[in-house]
């Protein structure tokens, strides 16, 4: 015990062991990822209402709750697996409701396990005969319990987004960035099938995929590039009976409103997709696709992968004024690890809605 | 030398030891030893913190936590944002620009982050949604993309230089002349 105190205190003494540092909290890079995508499933799980609402009950820790700060003068609070689900039920919802778009998503290490702030945009989803808008949004504040089954939501508090004096007491603010560091991964912890570098290879592959169809430098061949030599892409329009939207590659197919598969692709191959690139507008520091909520599973073959995509149209010099959203869909990716990296063996996109069907009522502004 | 005495000249030893290579460690990560044409090698939890600095951006410039500084603490020494530089200059810029605690506003998505000689280099798209601007309806109210370089510094990964570029053209300007799915 002496002893133990003596090194210690030598150690102290050369400032090589500082206190708040040898005992600061800290997550491996897999509970990053894994809190990340817990994250990003709750816009899923919420959105499609999947297995009735219980998807989303089930990314809660058992004792958790949801708060909504905006919900009544003093806010709302749900506990309990059938209450959870509950929110997550209701005529609107199902695979094509793209609603829910989280972004900058901050976690902490915490001695209970991780704290986080998230952005979300809670979009108009719109429909056929109604065009899809910005909706309102603000943030979560959350804690995440690691359980048996995973990461999950111990608590999460949504605040409406406002500008000026806050109108709910809002929490303290997020952390400032360090260093992290890694924690030893927990002895019993099984084996990924997709390793930390796997999925950091694959949200580097879908993020880097937007640039390269909208500023486009090389006639279509990084786009193409991103994918395998024999794959596809495809592009599944909403039902809208005779109409057919403006703006989109006329190789898009009919859809039933649900997500569409890879049975008519309008490219194939890399010369194909290369030229699908082409033919959508491009230039020089131009941006259309925000993609939002990339969740990576393992599959048989490599992996899979679901991300929502926002296509907005901002006009230059309408700062402040409002731009559409041309419109709101998701891309079901299947992806391949090939000796150069990951790639894109199949992607479709199922267009959910588009501004171009919304008729009169456009209220995207 | 007593028993005790041996195990404090050992653990002494050890200690200056794993100082010298703590030091040996900032300073490569610090100066990252530059050889051209070779770029560093970033390890998953290099994107994760970067990917975390990003993230936290949205926060502090929309919030203003801090006085502008947990904004200002995102930037390495001397590091710029667009042609603001300085930790008081680059503080004032995010107190300007902060709507209050309780805001929302510029939302960063599609983060590509690719290694360098020295560091890391990488852009994100960012769409600023106006959600409660009190009176004023909520709107996607602009959007572009920033272009970033990142240095790894004892604090952890930080801007070097950041700049954000609105988004330019129009779809239709935009529209290739031959691709006639108009």
């Amino acid at each position: 015990m002496l002893r133990t105190r003596l090194l210690l205190t030598c150690a102290l003494g050369l400032g090589l062991v500082t206190g708040p540092a040898a005992q600061e909290p800290a997550l491996t890079a897999r509970d990053y990822l894994d809190i990340e995508q817990l994250v990003y499933k709750y816009g899923w799980a919420l959105d499609s209402g999947e297995n009735n609402g219980y998807a989303y009950a089930d990314l809660y820790a058992p004792d958790a709750t949801f708060t909504g700060t905006n919900q009544g003068p003093g806010g709302r609070t749900y506990q309990g697996r059938d209450n959870l689900a509950a929110l997550a039920r209701g005529a609107k919802r199902g695979p094509m409701n793209v609603g829910h778009l989280a972004a900058n998503v901050v976690v902490t290490p915490t001695a209970e396990g991780a704290a986080g702030r998230v952005y979300v945009g809670i979009f108009d989803p719109g429909s056929f005969g109604k065009s899809p808008g910005a909706g309102h949004g603000g943030y979560y504040d959350d804690l995440y319990v690691k359980t048996p089954q995973g990461w999950r939501f111990k608590k999460r508090t949504f605040y409406e987004g406002k500008w000026g004096t806050p109108n709910v007491q809002t929490p303290p603010p997020v952390p400032a960035i360090r260093a992290l560091k890694e924690a030893r991964p927990a002895p019993s912890s099984a084996q990924p099938r997709l390793s930390d570098q796997d999925m950091v290879e694959l949200l580097q592959l879908v993020a880097h995929t937007p640039y390269r169809i909208d500023m486009n430098t090389d006639n279509g061949a990084s786009f193409a590039s991103g994918f395998t030599a024999d794959a596809t892409y495809s592009c599944v329009l909403p039902p809208m009976g005779k109409a057919r939207p403006s703006g989109v590659p006329a190789g898009c197919v009919p859809g039933t409103g649900k997500p569409g598969t890879a049975a008519h692709p309008l490219a194939h191959g890399q010369q194909a997709l290369a030229k699908t690139a082409t033919d959508e507008p491009h230039g020089t520091n131009f941006a259309r696709h925000w993609t939002f909520n990339p969740v990576i599973e393992p599959s048989g073959a490599g992996a899979t992968g679901k991300s929502y995509v926002a296509m907005i149209d901002i006009l230059p010099g309408r700062q402040a004024q409002g731009h559409s959203i041309f419109l709101l869909g998701r891309y079901d990716d299947q992806y391949v690890k090939t000796p150069q990296g990951w790639r894109i063996k199949s992607r479709v996109l199922t267009i959910a809605s588009t501004r171009e069907l919304g008729g009169s009522t456009n209220a995207t502004k | 030398m007593s028993r005790t005495a041996r195990l404090v000249a050992l653990s002494m030893t050890l200690a200056l030891g794993a100082g010298v290579l703590a030091l040996a460690v900032v300073h490569a990560q610090g100066d990252a030893q530059k050889t051209p044409g070779k770029l560093m090698t970033l390890t998953p939890l290099d994107y994760i913190e970067i990917r975390q600095l990003a993230a936290r951006y949205g926060h502090a410039v929309d919030q203003g936590a801090n006085d502008g500084y947990a904004y200002a603490d995102l930037f390495a020494p001397g590091a710029t944002f667009g042609t603001t530089t300085g930790r008081d200059n680059l503080a004032t810029l995010a107190k300007r620009t902060s709507k209050g605690p309780q805001t929302a506003w510029h939302f960063l998505v599609n983060h590509a982050i690719e290694p360098t000689e020295d560091g890391a280099k990488g852009m994100e798209y960012m769409v600023h949604l106006r959600y409660g601007d009190e009176g004023q309806p909520n709107i996607v109210w602009g959007g572009g993309h920033y272009e970033d370089t990142y240095v790894k510094t004892p604090d952890g990964w930080k801007f070097k230089t950041r700049r954000f570029i609105p988004s330019q053209g129009t779809p239709d300007s935009l529209k290739p002349q031959a691709a006639g799915t108009r």
